[in-house]
Order: structure tokens, then sequence, then C-alpha cells
């Protein structure tokens, strides 16, 4: 162990003359008992400082620059098109302050837009759009569709549901995001993830007092739980507290906060061992706090503060992950694979 | 400070300014940065993707997405040069997904390189016997070795550019530069 530690220094440090511009014989009369090993690996560095000489043929500079320049001009060109609808997106996304205010209510727009897409034939791009991630130019579309999904959905209990579907599509996306090491993927995902659990905690309060109450709760902390134990065993995998620890801190906060208000609501009752979906609460029970109580506003503060730090990019898409049904609402996509 | 050190921040400072400006649309400060960046960049999609044709057109993609991003663009210590790497990473990584029928290396690259009149004979041979070791590494390990070696950039770009810890950048490019010598040593 501690041979192979000195050789990798060796390495290192030949690495770093190579870089000052020492050749490779050199390097290796330094340290002549590391010869066999250190020479291959030497030249192949060398040769890729070689290979870096070659530079661009006559005249491409200049055709690709023509090519950005027209992409731009293209998009500066567009009025009322999809491209100004991107441009207000995002900018609602990033909160920039400096930009003048919306004269519309765009996600009424965003709405509209889907509709109109999905009625005028773009059901293709609309399907396509459903795999879009941050970053690729369909995401826009996907984001609308997800919000006219939600508006469009017949009662509070339907909307509850859709954004459960959303922040366990969001969750799916950061375990992809996280086999693939992308963790800034991971992280962006996650804070998404929390925006929707935020949302679908508020639509339950509506729910308050409602025959499906019960069935709400059960729903929600059987899903809360499963969140939990998988949001802890990625968390797990991560060795350093970078960005995508820091997102992860918070989903798992925000999730055992969601659970922990629910477990208050149904009488301290253990995880997984809910009473069934017939048996409602008792008139008074506390339940979760209302969405004007210092609680909630702390949570609500805390998702939209990591939605404020949300920074979409260009990302690698990744497949979606299969439906699994689950009890109390109707058949939910799954996003917790063991 | 040495001379090649104090140019290095220089050279930074000048990018921030540049930056700066075209963030707030100055399509002249973008183009600036555009001809700085362009043939190292260009340089990076060559050694990674199959043909120098999908080599150009990705610049030109990268390019315009950073124009795009420039607005959710934060200044940080490893700079643009680190950032625009890590859009054309990820187009690389997109084009390997989305692209099916990409031509192979010995049909295009290496022709297309060596008839490119404009540069050396015998660094094209070197190049050519680097990207086919390469082609045979893990994505993000080719990655790693072109930035280091090829591009020059220093262990906290690198780690800027693949959005991993400088560590674990050092790591991936030590075990990547064994692969590669034992890959060189193979083709020979």
């Amino acid at each position: 162990m501690k041979a192979k530690a000195n050789l990798d220094l060796a390495l290192e440090q030949c690495l770093l003359a190579l870089a000052r511009g020492e050749s490779v014989e050199a390097c290796l009369k330094r340290f002549p008992q590391w010869r066999a090993q250190l020479e291959p690996e030497l030249r192949a560095a060398q040769a890729m400082r070689e290979a870096g000489h070659i530079g661009p043929e006559p005249g491409q500079v200049e055709r690709i620059w023509s090519s950005v320049s027209a992409r731009i001009d293209e998009e500066q060109r567009s009025t009322v098109t999809s491209g100004r609808l991107v441009r207000y997106l995002r900018r609602d996304r990033s909160e920039d302050w400096s930009q003048p205010p919306r004269r519309f209510d765009m996600s009424a727009i965003a709405a509209t837009v889907a509709l109109l897409i999905t009625l005028l034939g773009g059901g293709g791009m609309v399907y396509a759009a459903q795999d879009a991630l941050p970053g690729q130019p369909l995401y826009q579309v996907r984001e609308a569709i997800e919000a006219a999904r939600v508006r469009l959905s017949a009662s509070e209990q339907a909307q509850l549901q859709v954004r459960l579907e959303l922040a366990e599509e969001r969750l799916s996306e950061a375990e992809q995001a996280m086999n693939r090491e992308g963790r800034q993927d991971a992280s962006t995902a996650l804070q998404a993830y929390t925006e929707q659990m935020t949302r679908a905690g508020e639509l339950a309060q509506g729910l308050k007092g409602t025959p499906q109450e019960a069935r709400v709760r059960e729903t929600i902390l059987e899903r809360v739980n499963e969140h939990i134990a998988l949001l802890q065993r990625l968390q797990d995998r991560l060795h350093e507290r970078d960005e995508a620890a820091e997102g992860m801190q918070r989903a798992v906060e925000q999730a055992e906060a969601l659970r922990e208000r629910w477990q208050a609501r149904n009488g301290q009752e253990e995880p997984g061992v809910q009473s069934g979906p017939e048996e409602a609460a008792p008139e008074g029970t506390p339940g979760l706090t209302p969405p004007g109580s210092p609680e909630q506003q702390g949570m609500i503060s805390r998702a939209a503060s990591a939605a404020r730090r949300s920074r979409f990019r260009h990302s690698p898409p990744a497949s979606r992950s299969n439906l699994r049904p689950s009890p109390g609402l109707r058949p939910a996509r799954p996003c917790c694979r063991a | 400070m040495d001379d090649g050190e104090m140019r290095e921040e220089l050279s930074q400072v000048q990018d921030n300014l540049l930056t700066a400006r075209a963030q707030t649309g100055d399509r002249e400060a973008f183009g600036e940065l555009y001809r700085r960046y362009l043939p190292p960049v260009l340089r990076f999609l060559t050694f990674r993707v199959a043909s120098r044709n999908d080599a150009e057109d990705l610049a030109g993609l990268v390019f315009y997405r950073a124009w795009q991003a420039l607005p959710r663009y934060r200044e940080q210590e490893a700079g643009f040069r680190a950032w625009v790497y890590r859009i054309a990473r990820n187009s690389v990584i997109d084009y390997y997904r989305t692209s099916r029928n990409h031509a192979s290396l010995d049909e295009s690259w290496a022709g297309a390189i060596m008839a490119d009149s404009a540069n050396d004979p015998d660094t094209h041979i070197v190049a050519e016997e680097v990207r086919a070791g390469l082609s045979r590494l893990p994505e993000e390990q080719q990655t790693v070795l072109v930035l280091r070696f090829v591009e020059g950039l220093s262990h906290a770009e690198v780690a800027e550019a693949v959005g991993k810890s400088e560590g674990a950048c050092r790591m991936i490019q030590l075990r990547a530069l064994k692969a590669l010598a034992r890959a060189m040593g193979e083709g020979r």
C-alpha cells in the first residue's frame, strides 16, 4: 500500500515536471526504482500534450460563429412565440427582479399553450416533452404540461394526486441522476421535489374535515415514508457534502417534517401501521398546521428558498421509471426502487 | 506568482469582464469569449466525438447553449473556461445518448484529421494514437484526461467542469492515465 502511494506521488511529481517542460527521460532519472511503472504513463501524458497542438482548420472559426450568430438572431427575432414564453418562464424560475414585471398570468398562458398544442395535433411533441429534463429544449413544454395537469384537475384531491406524482417523478429523476453521478442534476431535481411536496401539503390542508381526509392521510404517510427511505439510501451514498448533499438534506427534512405533522394528526401512530383508509380522524384532531401558521410558513419558506436556489442547466436525458400502484388514491408512478 | 500564473490570472479577469458584458446581451463581448475558447472547445470535442463534422456542429451548439445560459452564469473560482467545458461535456453526453448513427473513428475522424493541411502531420499521428486509446476508456476518464493534458486545465477547473471534487478528479486522472497507457501500448 505504501509503495503504491509512493508510486502515485512520483507520478504526480513527474506530471507536474512535464507540465513545466521537463522531458520524460529527465523525470524517469529522478525515480529509477519506478521507471518500468512510470514510463508508459508519462509517455501517454506526453502524447496527450503533443496532441493538444491541433488547431481549427482555416475558416472554421468564422463558419461556426456564423451558425451561432444565426441561432441567436433567430431566437431574438421571435416575438409572441415559444421563445418569448420560454424567457418569461425562465425569469419566473430565477426570480430575477431586475427584469420588468410580467403583465400576464404565465401559468394560465402555459396551461393554454399546452392545451392548444394538444388540440392542434402536437401530441408527438407533448409525448416527447414528457421525458425532457432541465436545460433541454422541450423542458418548458413539459413544465407547461405539468402546470396544466395541476390546473385542469377537477378537484383538490385530484390536484394533490398530481402533485404527488410530479414529486415522485422529481425524486425518480434525482435517483437516476445520482446513479450516473450527476449530482448537480440530482440537486435540481430534489429542489423541485421539495417544491411539489410543499404544494401537496398545502392542498392536503384544504381536505381537512372532508370524507377523503383519512384516505389522503394514509396515502401521503405511506409515500412520505417511502421517500424518506429512498432519500436516506441516496444520502448514504454521498461521501462529500456538496450541493447535492445539501439538496438531499433539505429534501429529507422536508419529508420528515411532513411525516411528523401527519403522525401528530394520527395520534402518534408508527408509520406503516396507520389505521385503515375508511377510518376518519375525529373532529378536532390536530393535523397539518394551517397554511398561515409559523410552522407551515417555515416549511413553505424553506421550499421556496430551495426553489429560488434552483438553477436549470443543460443535462443529459434520463429514462423514466415505471409505475407502481399505490393504495388510497388512484395508482401512481413509483419512485422508490429498493 | 510566476509569469504563467500571472498571465492566467489576467486572462481570468478579462474573462470575467467579458462575461459580465455578455450577460447584458453584448454580442461583441460574447464574440470575444467565443474567439478565445472556440479552439480549445473544438479540440476537446474533436477528441470526444466520432467525426470532425460532428465536432464542428457540436461546437456551434455549445456556444449557443452558453449564450442561452449566460443569464444564469455566476462568477466562480474556476471561471468561464471551466463553465463552457462543462456545457461541452454535457453536450457530448447528450450527443451519444440521442444520436444513433455516428460514424466510427476508423471511417471518419482519422482520415479527416490527416487530410487537414493546417496542422503538423506528426502531431496528427500522435493525436490519432491518443484518440484511439481514449476511445477505449469510460466517458468520465476521457473527459478528465483531455481537459488535464490536452487542454491544460488545473485540477480545480477540471473538477468544476465534471462536477466532482478535486480529490475525486485526481483519483480519476491516475486511473485514467494507467488505462490510457495500457490501451496505447496494446494499440502499437
